[in-house]
This record gives C-alpha cells, sequence and structure tokens, in this order.
C-alpha cells in the first residue's frame, strides 16, 4: 500500500542532512595523506581479491613441478613453494580467503550485535541485563582462544573458522550499540516521536539506527583488520584452512618447515597480512579521528 | 591600604608596548597590543576588562608562560632593573615561584589532583630556599623537645653542639629537607588562615572544599614571600561569602608577606573594596589608568563610564539597565583608530582615523580617549 | 580509606566472581561434551573403571548436585587428567608449563611496559618532529602485526642470518641449552628460570635462560608496546592542555619536573587501563609465541588440547585463563587505585 512507500520516502527525506555530514566526513579524510595511502593499499588488496582469476599468472593450487623453491624472480615474483605453487598468485588468491572471512565476520558480528544491542538498550530492564550478562561472558575470554575452543568444537575448516569469530566479536557490537541507544532513547526526539504514537520498531529504525553508524563504522573497519590478523593466526596453527589451501596464515606455516631455505614462503603473505591491516587500521583511525566531534571543523 | 601617593613609591613592575600575539588558522589574535602598567611597591593594583579583553594574557605574559601559537613579539617587562622578556629561560625560572607568583582561577583544574597539598607547597620551598638553617633549627627544637622529657647530658652537649653550627649549617640530607620543608608548608597554610594545616598538609586536593582550594593554592604563591603576587580572577569560581574572606585574607596577609598585589578581574565589586589603584582594558589595550576613587567618582573613558553605569543601583529611581550598545571586538579583525569607536556615544571623527595615546590627564589618572587632548 | 582496607575489599570481591568462572566451565564441560572424559585416561579401560569413576566424581548424581562434586573436585586439587600430556593430571600439567608461560608474559609486559611509556613520553614532549612521527609509525605496525609472522623473521634474522655470518646468534627455541641445564642444574624453586638462577647465583644458566627468553618475549611485546606507547603519547598529550601544568611552570618548576612529577603520574592512569586489557592479547599472544618458539608454556599445551580433543586439558586451561584473567583485573585496579588518589577514598 502507499503507507510502505511513503515510510521509505520518509526515511530518506530525514536522512538528508545526514547525507550532507557524509559527505563533509569524505572531504575531512581526503585531507589526511596516511588515510589515502591506507584507503589505497586496502583498495589494491580488494581489487586484486575481486579479479584474482584474471590477474594472477597461475591458479591457487597449481603446482609446476620443476619449479620448486625457486626464489622470487621475473617468472615467479614472489618465488614458487616446496609443491613449485606461484607464492605471488596464492597471495593473490589468499587475498580472497582472508578478505571474504573478514567481510563476512565484521558484517554478520555487526548486524548481529546491532539488533540485539538495539533492542537491549531500547528496552533496558531485565531483557537489558540478561543480555548484558550473556555477553560478559564472552568478553571474558580472550578472543583468539574462544575462537580456538569453537573451531576445534565444531570442526577444523574455514566455515566453521567464520562461524568461530562471529560468535567471537559479536559482543563487542552489541556492548556498543546498546550504549548509543540507552543514549538515544533518553533524548527528547524520541519521546517525542512517542507522544504521536509512533511504535517502538520504527522509533528503532527509523532514529536510533541511523545515529548508530558512525562508531559502528570506525568499530567496524578496525575489527576487519583484527579478524584478517586472528583468521590468520588461527590458520597457522591449525584451526582454519587446510593443508595446501592459499590461505595466508596457512601459506605462513607451510612456509615455516622451510624458512632457512626459502624464506620468502612466509616473508610474502606475512607481509600481506601486516599491509592489508595496516591499511584498514590507517582507515579506521583516520575515521575515529574525523568522526570525533571536537576535532571537527 | 591607603598607599601615600605624594611621594612617588618605587615601581616594581613596569610594563612598556608589550605585544602578545597569537598565530593561529583564522588569523593573528592581537591579543595583548602594546599595553603600557605600572605596579607599585606594596599596593594593590587591580587590571578591570571583560572576559576576552586580554587580561588572563597578560599576567602570563609577564611570567612568559605563554605557549605556542602564542608569542611575545614585541615590548619590555622591567621588574626589579631587569628586563624579564630579555632573560634566559633558566634566569626566568627562577624568578617564578620565587619573585613573582601567580594564583588561579579555578582551583579545582589549576591544582594537580594526585599530589598532596602538602607536596606541592613544599616543592616550591624546597626549589627556592635554602633549608640548610631550618634544617639545623628543626633538629635542635626535637632534641630540646626530648630534653624536656628526660634529662640526659648526652642530649644537652649535642643541642650545645648544633647551636654553634647554626652560624655555618651542615648540608642536611634530602630527607631532612624534605621534612623541613613540610614544616614550613604548614605555617604557610596557617597563614593563609588554612583550617586543621597539620592535616591539610597530608590531603588531596579533592578532599578539600572549594574556599580551602583556593587557600592552599594562595599558600603555594606566598611560600617564598614573593615580591609580586599576581591573583587572576582568584575569586570567580568561589562563593560570594569565601569570596569576601580569600579578599580580606589577601589584605592581611600583603603586609605581613610585604608584597604587591596584582589583581586581575572583571568585577569592579572587588576592584572598589581592595584595590588602590586600577587600570581599565579593553581589547587588548589599556585605556584607563587610575587610584580607585578617582576612577569611580570621576571616570574619564567613555568605555568606564559604560562600566560604571551598567551596575544596578539599590537606591534612587528604578530604570532600565544601561548597557554598552554592540559587542566586544573580533581581536583578529580590528576597528581602525581608536578600538571603541564603533559603541561609544561620543565618537568623533579622529576616533576612527586615529588610535589614542595613553596620556595623564589629571594627577594619576591616564586616559587614552580623543575627548582628553 | 587505607590502601590496605582496599586492597582485602577487592579480594573479597574476587571470590564471587571465581564462584562465576567455576559454574562457567562446569557449564561448558557438560555443553561441549561428555564430562567423564575429562577424568579418564587414553587407554582402554573396561566399563567397571568408568563406573567407579563415575560414582567418584558423582556424575550419576542430578545436575546441580553434580555441581557441588565439581567444586569439591577443584578444591581439593583433582582437575582430571590431561590425555594430551601423556596422560598426566591436570594440575601437574598446568603446574609444569605454567611457570613457562608466567615467565613469558611478565617479561614481555616489562618490555612493553619499560619501552612504551619512555618511547610514548617523548613522543609526546617532541610532537610532531621526526621522533615523533617515526613512533607513531610503529605504534601503528605494532597493532597490525601478525606476531607468528614477526617471530619467523626475527628467527629467520637472529638465528639464521647471524649464525650464518658468523655472527653471535640468538637460540632458536626452548627455554634453556640442554648442556647448559645438565652441566649448571638449576634450583627449581619458583619455576621462573631467570628468577631462580639469579637466587641461586648460577650466572651460566642465567645467560642461557635470558638468551633463550629475547626473541619469545620481544615477539610477545610487540603489540603491547605500541598499544602503550600510543596510549601513553595521547594522555600526555592531554595532560600537558591542563590547567595544572600551567600551574605547576608558574612555581618556577624545571620542565623535567613538570614532565615527570606532575604529568607523568597523571598520564599513567588511563595506560594502566590499556596495559590491564592488553593483558587478554598478551595471553592470545602466547598461544602464537608459544607455537613458533616452541615454548613449554600453557599456551602451547592448550593448543595441543584442543588439538586432539583433550577434555580435561581444555577444562583445566580455560578455568586457568579465567583465574589469570580476573587476577589480572584485580591487580590493575589495585594499581588503579595507587595512582589515583580520587579513587581510593571515594
Amino acid at each position: 500500500m502507499n503507507t510502505r512507500k511513503n515510510f521509505l520516502n520518509s526515511w530518506i527525506k530525514d536522512l538528508e542532512p545526514q547525507w550532507r555530514e557524509f559527505k563533509f566526513t569524505i572531504y575531512l579524510l581526503r585531507q589526511s595523506p596516511l588515510v589515502v595511502a591506507g584507503f589505497i593499499i586496502i583498495s589494491i588488496f580488494i581489487i586484486a581479491a575481486i579479479f584474482a582469476p584474471w590477474i594472477a599468472p597461475y591458479g591457487p593450487e597449481e603446482r609446476i613441478w620443476n619449479e620448486q623453491m625457486q626464489s622470487p624472480s621475473l617468472k615467479h615474483l614472489f618465488g614458487t613453494d616446496e609443491n613449485g605453487g606461484d607464492i605471488f598468485s596464492r597471495v593473490i588468491w589468499g587475498a580472497r580467503i582472508d578478505l571474504l572471512i573478514a567481510l563476512a565476520v565484521v558484517g554478520s558480528a555487526a548486524l548481529i550485535g546491532s539488533v540485539i544491542g538495539s533492542i537491549s538498550g531500547y528496552m533496558g530492564g531485565k531483557i537489558d541485563e540478561a543480555l548484558m550478562r550473556v555477553t560478559d561472558v564472552f568478553l571474558a575470554f580472550p578472543g583468539l582462544i574462544l575462537a580456538m575452543a569453537i573451531a576445534a568444537a565444531l570442526g577444523r575448516n574455514l566455515i566453521n573458522l567464520t562461524i568461530a569469530l562471529i560468535v567471537v566479536w559479536w559482543p563487542s557490537y552489541a556492548r556498543l550499540i546498546r550504549g548509543v541507544a540507552l543514549s538515544e532513547r533518553e533524548k527528547l526526539y524520541v519521546e517525542a516521536a512517542k507522544a504521536i504514537g509512533a511504535k517502538n520498531a520504527r522509533i528503532v529504525f527509523r532514529h536510533i539506527l541511523p545515529n548508530v553508524i558512525y562508531p559502528l563504522l570506525v568499530n567496524a573497519t578496525l575489527d576487519l583488520g583484527s579478524v584478517i590478523l586472528t583468521a590468520a593466526g588461527l590458520s597457522f596453527i591449525g584451526f582454519g584452512a587446510g593443508a595446501g589451501i592459499a590461505e595466508w596464515g596457512r601459506m605462513i606455516s607451510d612456509g615455516r618447515n622451510y624458512l632457512f631455505q626459502a624464506p620468502w614462503m612466509a616473508t610474502f603473505p606475512g607481509l600481506a597480512i601486516l599491509l592489508s591491516s595496516l591499511a584498514l587500521n590507517l582507515v579506521g583511525d583516520g575515521l575515529r579521528d574525523v568522526l570525533d566531534p571536537r576535532l571537527r571543523r | 591600604m591607603e598607599v601615600n601617593l605624594s611621594e612617588l613609591p618605587e615601581t616594581l613592575l613596569k610594563i612598556r608596548n608589550l605585544k602578545t600575539y597569537f598565530f593561529t588558522y583564522a588569523g593573528v589574535v592581537k591579543a595583548l597590543d602594546g599595553i603600557n602598567l605600572d605596579v607599585y611597591k606594596g599596593e594593590t593594583m587591580g587590571l578591570v576588562g571583560e572576559t576576552g579583553c586580554g587580561k588572563s594574557v597578560t599576567s602570563l605574559s609577564i611570567l612568559r608562560l605563554i605557549q605556542p601559537p602564542g608569542k611575545i613579539v614585541e615590548g619590555e617587562i622591567w621588574f626589579k632593573e631587569k628586563d624579564l622578556l630579555k632573560l634566559t629561560d633558566e634566569e626566568m625560572r627562577k624568578i617564578r615561584g620565587k619573585e613573582i607568583a601567580m594564583v588561579f582561577q579555578d582551583p579545582a583544574t589549576y591544582i594537580n589532583p594526585v599530589l598532596t597539598v602538602g607536596d606541592q607547597i613544599a616543592e616550591v620551598i624546597m626549589l627556592h630556599q635554602d633549608l640548610k638553617k631550618d634544617v639545623l633549627e628543626m633538629k635542635i627544637e626535637e632534641l630540646t623537645k626530648r630534653l624536656e622529657e628526660k634529662q640526659n647530658e648526652k642530649l644537652k652537649d649535642k643541642i650545645e653542639e648544633l647551636k654553634k653550627a647554626l652560624n655555618n649549617p651542615p648540608a642536611p640530607t634530602k630527607r631532612e629537607t624534605k621534612k623541613a620543608a613540610y614544616k614550613k608548608a604548614v605555617e604557610v597554610l596557617r597563614l593563609v588562615k588554612m583550617p586543621y594545616p597539620e592535616k591539610v598538609v597530608t590531603q588531596y586536593p579533592h578532599e578539600l572544599s572549594g574556599g580551602m582550594r583556593q587557600r592552599a593554592m594562595i599558600a603555594m604563591a606566598l611560600s617564598c614571600k614573593p615580591d609580586l603576587f599576581i591573583a587572576d580572577e582568584a575569586t570567580t569560581a568561589l562563593d560570594v561569602t569565601i569570596q569576601a574572606q580569600i579578599l580580606n585574607l589577601l589584605n592581611e596577609i600583603k603586609k605581613e608577606v610585604e608584597t604587591s598585589i596584582l589583581i586581575i578581574t572583571h568585577d569592579l565589586g572587588i576592584v572598589a573594596e581592595i584595590c588602590d589603584r586600577v587600570a581599565v582594558m579593553y581589547a587588548g589595550l589599556i585605556i584607563e589608568e587610575a587610584e580607585t576613587l578617582s576612577l569611580f567618582k570621576n571616570p574619564l573613558h567613555p568605555y568606564t563610564k559604560g562600566l560604571l553605569n551598567a551596575i544596578p543601583k539599590l537606591h534612587g529611581n528604578p530604570s532600565r539597565l544601561k548597557t554598552i550598545s554592540g559587542s566586544v571586538p573580533n581581536l583578529i579583525n580590528l576597528p581602525s583608530g581608536c578600538r571603541f569607536h564603533p559603541r561609544c556615544e561620543y565618537a568623533m571623527d579622529i576616533c576612527q582615523k586615529q588610535e589614542p595615546k595613553l596620556i595623564e590627564v589629571e594627577k594619576n589618572h591616564k586616559v587614552s580617549c580623543h575627548l582628553y587632548r | 580509606m587505607k590502601m590496605r582496607d582496599y586492597i582485602i575489599r577487592r579480594l573479597f570481591l574476587l571470590l564471587p566472581v571465581l564462584l562465576g568462572v567455576s559454574m562457567l566451565t562446569f557449564t561448558l564441560s557438560h555443553l561441549v561434551g561428555d564430562p567423564v572424559a575429562a577424568y579418564v585416561t587414553s587407554e582402554k579401560i573396561s566399563e567397571e573403571r568408568i563406573q567407579l569413576i563415575i560414582k567418584a566424581h558423582g556424575l550419576d548424581k542430578p545436575i546441580y548436585i553434580q555441581y557441588f562434586y565439581y567444586l569439591r573436585d577443584l578444591i581439593r586439587g583433582d582437575w582430571g587428567i590431561s590425555r594430551s600430556d601423556s596422560n598426566r593430571p591436570v594440575v601437574e600439567s598446568i603446574r609444569n608449563y605454567f611457570p613457562a608461560t608466567l615467565e613469558l608474559t611478565i617479561v614481555a609486559m616489562s618490555l612493553s611496559l619499560l619501552m612504551g611509556i619512555p618511547i610514548g613520553i617523548i613522543s609526546a614532549t617532541k610532537k610532531d618532529k621526526p621522533v615523533d612521527h617515526a613512533v607513531r609509525v610503529f605504534a601503528l605496525t605494532g597493532v597490525s602485526m601478525p606476531i607468528f609472522w614477526l617471530g619467523l623473521l626475527l628467527q629467520y634474522v637472529f638465528y639464521y642470518q647471524f649464525k650464518l655470518h658468523g655472527l653471535p646468534y640468538l637460540p632458536l627455541s626452548q627455554r634453556i641449552d640442554p648442556f647448559v641445564a645438565i652441566q649448571h642444574p638449576i634450583k627449581q624453586l619458583t619455576g621462573l628460570l631467570l628468577l631462580d638462577s639469579l637466587i641461586s647465583l648460577n650466572p651460566y644458566a642465567f645467560k642461557s635462560a635470558l638468551e633463550h627468553i629475547i626473541m619469545p618475549a620481544f615477539c610477545l611485546s610487540y603489540i603491547t608496546l605500541a598499544l602503550i606507547a600510543r596510549m601513553m603519547r595521547a594522555s600526555m598529550l592531554e595532560v600537558l592542555r591542563q590547567d595544572y601544568i600551567t600551574s605547576a611552570r608558574s612555581k618556577g618548576l624545571p620542565e623535567k619536573i613538570v614532565i615527570y612529577k606532575h604529568a607523568l603520574r597523571n598520564a599513567m592512569i588511563p595506560t594502566v587501563t590499556v596495559a590491564g586489557l592488553a593483558f587478554g592479547g598478551l595471553l592470545s599472544g602466547a598461544v602464537l609465541t608459544e607455537t613458533v618458539f616452541a615454548w613449554p608454556g600453557v599456551g602451547r599445551w592448550s593448543t595441543q588440547a584442543i588439538l586432539t580433543a583433550d577434555m580435561g586439558g581444555i577444562m583445566g586451561f580455560t578455568l586457568l585463563i579465567a583465574i589469570i584473567y580476573v587476577s589480572a583485573n584485580l591487580i590493575v585496579d589495585v594499581l588503579y587505585a595507587i595512582l589515583d588518589p580520587r579513587i581510593r577514598l571515594g
């Protein structure tokens, strides 16, 4: 019916000033060279991941018997491993896996956490208490160790690794969103909306969520970097990618066996982890500085 | 409180053409644009002006505590035969806290919350004073007390020995120096009428009330008996009753400590209460300087007149409050000529073109205005 | 309130938290698998023996009674058997491996603090100069660094390359040179090799232990080092803008005292919080570092336990981690109270 279309239209109109703020944010971000550098680097990774089949000279598990353990050369930019696999290509293929995992984890965790956090913060009372106790339990454990336990319980493969990481990461988003929801709930415009009869769900979606976007974005960007590190770390000790898969952490683990003879095997995947994580942290930090109300204008 | 001005007293502080600018992204803020100020020995001088006219910048400039992007670009500050602006950092440091001391506006934020009150007073004492003799006297006192309890020949001899060394006291240990400094801190707290000074010395700032904290700050400043004591809005953050107490305190100790006071405030009431002389500041310049009584009886500058007129009166016919029209100028874009002319009732043509100079119009009454030539 | 009272009060609060932790591990052991597995070795045993074990640990009783049996066992020191660790009792495994991890963590934390705090201070006092920029870049790489990769890098350079070029090199793994351990045996007092060799005046053992711990400790400390330096810089900058710093300067105090007496104590407060929070990261990092350097600590033990589904080991490790975490929080709180008098008097 018309009401649904009107809802969407009015929602978009409500967000107009926020659109302007958004454009101003982009402008401020462009000012910092570090942020720009980070953005460029991560974009390179993303492009490499998406266009891997066209960019990578060799396949991810392509073995070339005769060219094993070669040091970097023009033919194999990053050298080859013990099976003759081209490290350069494998790093590019690996970008697909690690970046995808990071996106999946942060996306899901943010979504789940946001919903739970919004409900918890807005409803308050017993529901809030109960949910917060649950997040406390999760946050009581160091992330890697908890993920390790969960991944082990589910079975050691990449999908379960992703699930384990989602379980580890959602509580911090729930906490974050709950905090925002709590403070927004007290604000007068919510009372005003209630006074004209808006239902709770509408208030949550139309008023609270948009205000939540910015801190969420900052955390998400920074977490992307952390997830890449954790996922690679878990794969390294054997909880994620299985043998032979072109995933950065796994490649380092494989390269460890030939560390002295063929150091390039472990070096380049590690560099990839470092650079992608660094780029994400640069952008995240830049975002955080820009969104700090004291520093704006 | 009355200083006999018929004999010209010694000038303790002479500021000439002081310019302090702040170089910001928005432009150059000319906080002080060539001020001249005199403070005589033994008097209480007031510096009045609205918020933002540059009063605090003046006091910070005297102590050379201006941090970037601010900078003292020009001028002379003569204090006891020396131009403070020409001293090295090290020499200036020796003067701070010892010869010129300052008390700030908000005792909540201007005292370090993680150090005890005693610590913060004692550190000034230990820094600027030679406590060799005090340590010795302290030891003598302790031993004498013990002597009263127990009659002991050895103690008596020890005391005599120490007493003889009073003329050339030995170098004390760090611990002894600290003890002596703390003792002195207690004395200073007693001087500023702090209740239970021995206890306060061990307490942290947040355990004290606002008034007590301000007394503590005053104690810190007075601990080394400075020649010039600057009170920068020292009572603004306090209740009116406490304010009165603090002002009285300042008056009393002025004589005891033999210091001169420069009071910076926006409150004409305070000026009337304890200042011998007063200078009025507007937009980075001194526009009038006179004895307090003369200023209140016969304000010369239109701004001063406006300020005094704006004070609501309890007697006489109730009428609308008089205000000064317009607002304080932007210190980056100042009006041409006399800075006050856009708001002045008596503005003439020349006021727009030429900046008036500070000239003595009556005895000891200077003003910078084209009305008086 | 005095410091002593504050500490006692916090210790009392520790008990219910520990109780909660035990409830957590109890629930976990029942959710994840068969609780009997924790008490059984890897050998095949008869049905009767299994029944005996079940009876001994009350596993045939209703669940809420089981919990009390569980508590009793914990207090008695029976935490189960660690199949992955040659069927040793879990407590024994912990006693064996924990000192190694503790020593590694302590040294790493010390490195982070000893290097991170001064770096942060210098970066703040020389803001925007080249030193500051270098520190900021370093801090950024710190939080983006995969530690296991760093460990491998360190091994490659300081062991392999140094050895190759005839330079004195650092050892690849283990806590101490086995030859030194035999010729100059260390008295096992605390299990912390550095401490024990110092106490028993054994310079050879000390040197060897030191050589072995440097790389893994530095590797482990890297991230925390960067975090602390960053926090220290930020909070120093914040503190130096405060009014009481102007006050301190107006007293004529030399700039060194202004920074190290007046500013530092205030700036340390948020840094201590960060350091405490980073502790969890240290535990995670220990798992990775111990794997790379074959360090015989609980991190490596836990990895083995999880990989081989060693129930006793997993539960024991979980409980241990929780206890460590809680204790670390307590220590941070106490440190906080020492630094900020406003907290203990409230």
